[in-house]
């Protein structure tokens, strides 16, 4: 495996994206603690995002609203505006590129790249280049943290011992003098459980993980991962290997008042509409539908349907369908479902759909297909949900199917 | 400037999908590049060009758009925490 002698990598992390935005959009923010919330009116729940003001005052990420304005009093509070965000994603990643070519997108705030070989003597001079660049065209209020190292791992942990608004540059030669100054949980892929274990071994400091053989790690992580750390933090080039797509799905937290089987039974048909959408624009079918129920105190309920590697609305509504009416009866009397969420799996490209003997759908398939196109067309055409198979009925706090997660960044057509 | 002024919509990929979003009524639709370049009159235009070229599908709105390119293609995960 090589060992780079140069700064080879880029890792990129808007500091305190949803906020940032929001100020940087909504003027009568800026200079001002806020908090990002899920939805309008929300007391009890938390705030998913803070700003750098709302951050000095103690607020920090999935603290509850109760604890964040004990903190901060003054703090303000705006709802979550996911297609904000997603425009504002676009438009960086756009700005960034004229600078130097974005290798991979690692979330909606996060990004990696190759610096190039005239930038390797001179990594800073790269990373204020590309913050004047977004401060120029984007506004001054969004800012980020660029990290530089020989490999993304330790450009990632760079980035973040530098943040906010840090450009900071660990050299092959300099290492590992920087990571010994950094906890064990300070390193991507460590969590509670995995500092535990490693603990339990007798590895207590970040010197001691150093010290380690390669084959050690990956036997304490009972898998290849332990190793692959091993080198990235020894500065090889080594990075995480390209993952494939296993499923579409949707999940919603239903509000107060309507969390009836009911209302969550229209929620979860919207929601697989969305998902069915997505997975029909990719170019897949899938072969499983599973519906999963958070009953709250009375626990959950969950099951999967096979399906006949299908992509059509009319074949994965008639799946939902059939789980709910397995659902109903077994689900106990009176009981409110707090979270609904749907998931297409076992995935087979839509291009070689495998016929089944023993199924003899493949006429009233491709009817279906049809009516599905011509129905997405309408929809694009009009740039709203115009038509759908059965009714539509979007949940009260709106974006369904528009949730932001690390791999995926949704498109405005997940809106309609 | 920005990166529409820096882009001709030639050295974009046949494939790319364009975003456009009416700033008047907000609806969005999309276009790919190899739609627009078959426009002769967009052929050899930066993208700051093509943005004042389009206009919202909405046959009632017809409003100014502001186009944004998509990046799905780019996204990777997290595999066991490593970037």
């Amino acid at each position: 495996m090589r060992r780079p002698t140069q700064i080879e990598r880029l890792y990129l992390d808007f500091d305190g994206f949803f906020a940032s935005v929001e100020q940087q959009a909504r003027p009568r923010l800026r200079g001002r603690p806020v908090g990002v919330v899920p939805f309008e009116g929300a007391e009890h729940t938390c705030v998913i995002a803070c700003s750098r003001e709302a951050k000095l005052r103690g607020v920090r990420n999935v603290m509850s609203i109760a604890d964040a304005r004990h903190l901060c009093p003054d703090i303000v509070l705006v709802a979550q505006s996911p297609d904000l965000y997603r425009r504002a994603h676009n438009a960086l990643i756009s700005e960034i590129t004229a600078v130097i070519p974005v290798d991979a997108v690692k979330s909606i705030d996060e990004m990696t790249c190759t610096v190039a070989a005239d930038d390797r003597d001179a990594p800073q001079a790269l990373g204020n280049r590309i913050k004047a660049r977004i401060a120029d065209t984007i506004g001054p209020y969004i800012t980020c943290s660029i990290g530089f190292a020989a490999n993304r791992q330790l450009a990632k942990m760079a980035c973040k011992a530098g943040k906010p608004n840090g450009n900071m540059v660990w050299r092959p030669e300099d290492m590992p003098g920087p990571l010994l100054t950094l906890a064990l949980a300070d390193i991507p892929g460590i969590g509670d459980s995995m500092e535990r274990r490693l603990i339990d071994a007798g590895i207590t400091s970040m010197a001691a993980l150093l010290a380690t053989q390669p084959k050690q790690l990956r036997a304490l992580w009972g898998n290849v991962t332990g190793e692959r750390l091993w080198y990235a933090l020894h500065g090889y080039d080594v990075q995480a290997p390209p993952s494939g797509r296993g499923m579409y799905g949707h999940g919603r937290v239903l509000p107060p008042g309507h969390r009836s089987p009911e209302q969550a039974q229209v929620a979860s048909r919207l929601l697989l509409t969305k998902a069915a959408r997505r997975m029909r624009r990719e170019g897949w079918n899938a072969g499983q539908l599973r519906l999963w129920l958070d009953l709250s105190s009375a626990g959950a309920w969950s099951r999967s349907r096979w399906l006949p590697a299908v992509h059509d609305d009319q074949a994965v509504l008639a799946g939902l369908d059939h789980l709910w009416r397995e659902a109903l009866p077994a689900l106990p009397r009176g009981v409110r479902i707090m979270r609904v969420g749907v998931t297409l799996f076992d995935l087979t490209r839509a291009s070689a759909r495998q016929l089944d003997m023993l199924v003899n759908d493949e006429v009233a398939r491709r009817r279906w297909e049809k009516a599905t196109e011509a129905v997405d067309a309408l929809n694009s055409k009009y740039g709203r949900t115009l038509v759908s198979v059965g009714p539509w009925t979007p949940p009260p706090g709106g974006y369904a199917g528009g949730k932001i997660s690390y791999t995926r960044i949704p498109s405005a057509e997940d809106f309609w | 400037m920005n990166w529409k002024t820096d882009l001709k919509l030639a050295d974009l990929e046949p494939a790319t999908r364009i975003e456009a979003t009416c700033k008047r009524c907000g609806m969005s639709h999309y276009q790919t590049q190899a739609a627009l370049m078959a426009r002769p009159v967009l052929a050899q235009t930066y993208l700051d060009e093509v943005e004042r070229a389009l206009r919202c599908t909405n046959r009632f709105c017809r409003g100014p758009v502001r186009i944004a390119l998509v990046h799905d293609g780019k996204t990777e995960g997290f595999v066991g925490g490593m970037a």
